[in-house]
């Protein structure tokens, strides 16, 4: 195959003659300070697969203490902690990261970019992951491993139900990384969206960058209602707030709400960049371009848009009412229809292929049969009367596991034996690899389809022992055979890579005459990434380098492409590629608004979108409780006009920035300056406003822990207290900055623009809380 | 450092042939450190979160230096 260098000499030019970056550390403390994407990804990728190895350490106990019935090799409470310890792990500390992990080597590679849009962010989000995790471990030296399951629900989280701390470091563990995982959503958005190579358009983008893209909004926008349920959680442990305590007024069901908000799109956020990787794995082992690609792009936003709207399936058995049921019911059913036409692109793109099943393509295969069953019992549960009857059972942990382990795991081991060459130079062993995935696909459905009967049967979930009753025990010792087959499984992956790293063989730049961006550096990619980049005609550059007389006809429909096949018309034509637009920042065709906003400001941008949503949980929580006042001080008694006139103060404050900016505009330090000081002054009015409203109550004897009115709004009105306060000491910074020099003759005007915005985004939060919290009381007053 | 970055990618051919990529830094992994101490502080002793907001402001100031000078 020619290299890129060869067919394009020209962009040989584009070579960077000499790297600037200061010297890496060498040895380990390379790693604590490195802030390239691809080691970043790859301490994602080790981090993920040792927390993989004790939440499976974690299974496999549960699994001999259930292989006969009435075993005792574990009690009940050694159990409890072992299932939410499996669940917590494998969920936010193996499969999320470890996808993450890809995201972070790939992605940036995949479009022709030198690394992520925030580097050193991305270096913050992987830390605050491990020491997430690192935290919520350490509850087993501490004697506290938690105990209340994945999804913690309350009222059993409550202090009278859960006396110790393990509930705490559930809570504040998930808490650490999560805050990690919403910057990495961040981060990922911004890189798609403004470092991609010029040259690409969206719709020449990879799948697996689209589903990474589409990953990033979902984290982004679903996690924060999490954080919020844990901010609420950890109030009422250690304030004594009321927000889910039954006994003062609190609804322990809206924990269930609040974290299904999340806990829904989080399984997509597992399952949609496995997705990518079969929809990268399949064209290439078939050597045809993925059918329908625009479908299969689509289907990908459509499954996270009703994601955000089936949160409630999980909630049958609460007692919803006929038209809550009926509605999640429908909307479960619908988002069965993009899943399954995904299935049947891949399908489309195996048929007629020159097929190769390397182990990649093996494991690939495998999500789409293993989707397909835990897809179709997903459907099962939109059925609420099959819910209410299935629900707890493990019929449900068949289903979960098909979709988690079946799709979103086996995804992994596709990941890893498709860009295993392109990380570390060498191939994966394909003789263990087979060995790898048959060990691992025989162990999994001997493990996971069985549990289907089983639960049919009656036998329930989360239960430390059963009865002897008939079928019950074979099945179960099945169940656990299965689960130690896949231990020999992922003995040999792990094998596998020890021995490919010490001696496999060496990949080359391209060992699977692949088609994207990633392949077109070498193996594994220098510091820069890519020294050259081939132009981008369509969404497979390097199949159109290859043959570039068939990719014109394939446009026409004619080559390698199916008839009618959306990807052909899609690409860009000729005159458009990358050559132009990489010597030229404004050879971009497509202008786009946000092309216009500095990286910072985009990210910015992105962040805030989160931060909606985390104000919005907090906000839905006032509305819910601001009539709960237990016989106390209700949303009347607040004192509406002198709020009203600090409130005055921030809104002026967002006209001070405003006219701060214009003076930086026009080079008047000085006035920016003067404008900026009076900003920080209105917003200080605003916080001294705040915190002698507060002194006010706490003496009149308004508390937090008083009812669950107190609490809501002691927790909104105090988490945009502490946002203002953040403002502030951002706006401080800058104004230090300035005094020292900084923003002159237009320099670094991305920070001042980016601070801005967030205290205009704070204001308007204010705008809302305040009607939200005081002028609603003066309605029908 | 972001700025640097993105002139990285986009202002092809270089200036003078560099490309700059941004430096080693430890302060994210203080930062997260910090912010780690912050939680195990409430878990354990308000010591360890008072030294979390040390190290958190210890970190932005030094992240905020090499921003400035990248």
């Amino acid at each position: 195959m020619s290299t890129v260098a060869e067919t394009f000499p020209e962009r040989a030019a584009l070579h960077p003659g000499r790297l600037t970056r200061d010297v890496p550390p060498g040895g380990l403390l390379d790693w604590f300070t490195t802030v390239d994407h691809k080691k970043i990804g790859i301490m994602y990728l080790v981090t993920s697969a040792v927390f993989f190895a004790l939440a499976g350490l974690e299974a496999l106990l549960m699994r001999i203490q259930l292989s006969q019935p009435r075993a005792e090799f574990l009690g009940p409470g050694a159990y409890n902690a072992l299932f939410t310890m499996h669940g917590t792990t494998m969920i936010f500390l193996a499969v999320m990261p470890w996808l993450l992990g890809f995201a972070n080597f790939i992605v940036p590679l995949q479009i022709g970019a030198r690394d992520m849009a925030f580097p050193k962010l991305n270096a913050l989000s992987y830390w605050l992951f491990l020491f997430g995790g690192l935290l919520l471990y350490f509850s087993f030296p501490a004697g506290v491993p938690p105990d209340v399951g994945w999804f913690a629900y309350a009222p059993l989280t409550e202090r009278p139900y859960a006396m110790n701390q393990a509930v705490d470091y559930w809570n504040l563990g998930l808490l650490t990384s999560s805050i990690g995982t919403i910057l990495t959503g961040v981060n990922l958005i911004a890189t798609v969206a403004k470092l991609r190579e010029p040259g690409m358009s969206p719709f020449q983008m990879p799948i697996f960058t689209w589903m990474s893209l589409v990953t990033g909004f979902l984290i982004i926008w679903c996690m924060p209602a999490l954080t919020a349920a844990q901010v609420m959680l950890l109030f009422d442990r250690y304030l004594g707030a009321d927000f889910f305590r039954v006994t003062e007024g609190g609804d322990a069901v809206f924990w269930q709400h609040l974290f299904w908000f999340f806990g829904h799109p989080e399984v997509y956020i597992l399952a949609l960049p496995a997705f990518g990787v079969v929809s990268e794995v399949i064209p290439v082992f078939s050597r045809q371009p993925i059918f329908g690609y625009k479908v299969v792009v689509f289907s990908g936003i459509a499954i996270a848009f009703y994601g955000f709207l089936v949160w409630a399936h999980h909630m049958f058995t609460v007692g919803l009412g006929m038209v809550g049921d009926a509605f999640f019911g429908a909307s479960t059913m619908i988002i069965a229809v993009p899943t399954g036409v995904k299935i049947f692109s891949w399908l489309g793109t195996m048929w007629g292929g020159r097929i190769r099943f390397t182990t990649a393509m093996l494991f690939a295969v495998a999500v789409i049969g293993n989707f397909t069953i835990g897809g179709i019992s997903g459907v099962h549960f939109a059925m609420f009367p099959i819910d209410w009857q299935t629900t707890d059972t493990y019929y449900v942990v068949a289903h979960f596991h098909y979709v988690v382990m079946g799709a979103s795991l086996f995804g992994i081991f596709a990941a890893t034996y498709y860009w295993f060459p392109k990380i570390t130079g060498r191939l994966l062993d394909e003789r263990l690899g087979k060995w790898n995935f048959w060990l691992i696909f025989v162990g999994g459905t001997l493990t996971f389809f069985p549990m289907h009967f089983v639960g049919l049967m009656g036998m329930p979930r989360r239960v430390y022992t059963y009865p002897d009753l008939p079928g019950w025990g074979s099945i179960n010792l099945l169940v656990t055979i299965g689960a130690f087959v896949q231990l020999v499984g992922v003995l040999v992956f792990l094998w596998n890579i020890y021995v490919s790293l010490r001696r496999g063989e060496r990949a080359g730049d391209n060992p699977w005459q692949a088609f994207t961006l990633e392949w077109a550096t070498t193996s594994p990619p220098p510091a820069y990434n890519f020294d050259t980049l081939p132009p981008i005609r369509g969404e497979r550059p390097l199949w159109d380098l290859e043959h570039p007389d068939e990719a014109v006809k394939g446009h026409d429909g004619k080559g390698d492409f199916k008839p009618g096949d959306p990807a052909g018309p899609s690409a860009a034509p000729p005159g458009r590629s990358s050559d132009a637009a990489y010597h030229a920042q404004s050879g971009h065709a497509t202008a786009r608004w946000f092309e216009h906003l500095s990286v910072p400001v985009f990210g910015t941008l992105t962040f805030i979108s989160s931060e909606v949503f985390f104000f919005g949980a907090l906000i839905v929580a006032y509305i819910l409780y601001r009539a709960t006042t237990n016989g106390g001080p209700g949303p009347e008694d607040l004192d509406v006009r002198t709020t009203a006139l600090f409130s005055v103060a921030l809104f002026a404050s967002s006209g001070t920035i405003i006219m701060g900016e214009r003076r930086l505009a026009r080079g008047d330090l000085r006035g920016f300056q003067t404008w900026l000081l009076a900003t920080i002054v209105l917003g200080t009015i605003f916080i001294l406003g705040q915190v002698n409203e507060y002194r006010l109550l706490y003496q009149e004897g308004v508390t937090i822990d008083l009812s669950p009115f107190t609490s809501a709004f002691y927790t909104l009105t105090g988490f945009h207290g502490f946002h203002v306060v953040i403002g502030l000491v951002a706006l401080a910074i800058i104004a230090g900055l300035s005094f020292a020099g900084d923003y002159r003759h237009g320099k670094r005007l991305a920070a001042v623009e980016s601070v801005a915005l967030y205290w205009h985004f704070v204001d308007l939060v204010w705008v809302v809380v305040f009607s939200v919290v005081y002028l609603w009381t003066l309605v029908g007053a | 450092m972001t700025v640097d970055t993105e002139r990285a990618r986009h202002d092809q051919p270089p200036e003078h042939g560099e490309i700059h990529l941004p430096s080693p830094s430890a302060w994210p992994c203080v930062c997260a450190g910090g912010i780690t101490l912050v939680f195990f502080g409430i878990l354990t002793s308000f010591v360890f979160s008072v030294v979390g907001v040390l190290l958190i402001a210890l970190a932005l100031a030094g992240w905020i230096g090499e921003l400035r000078h990248e």
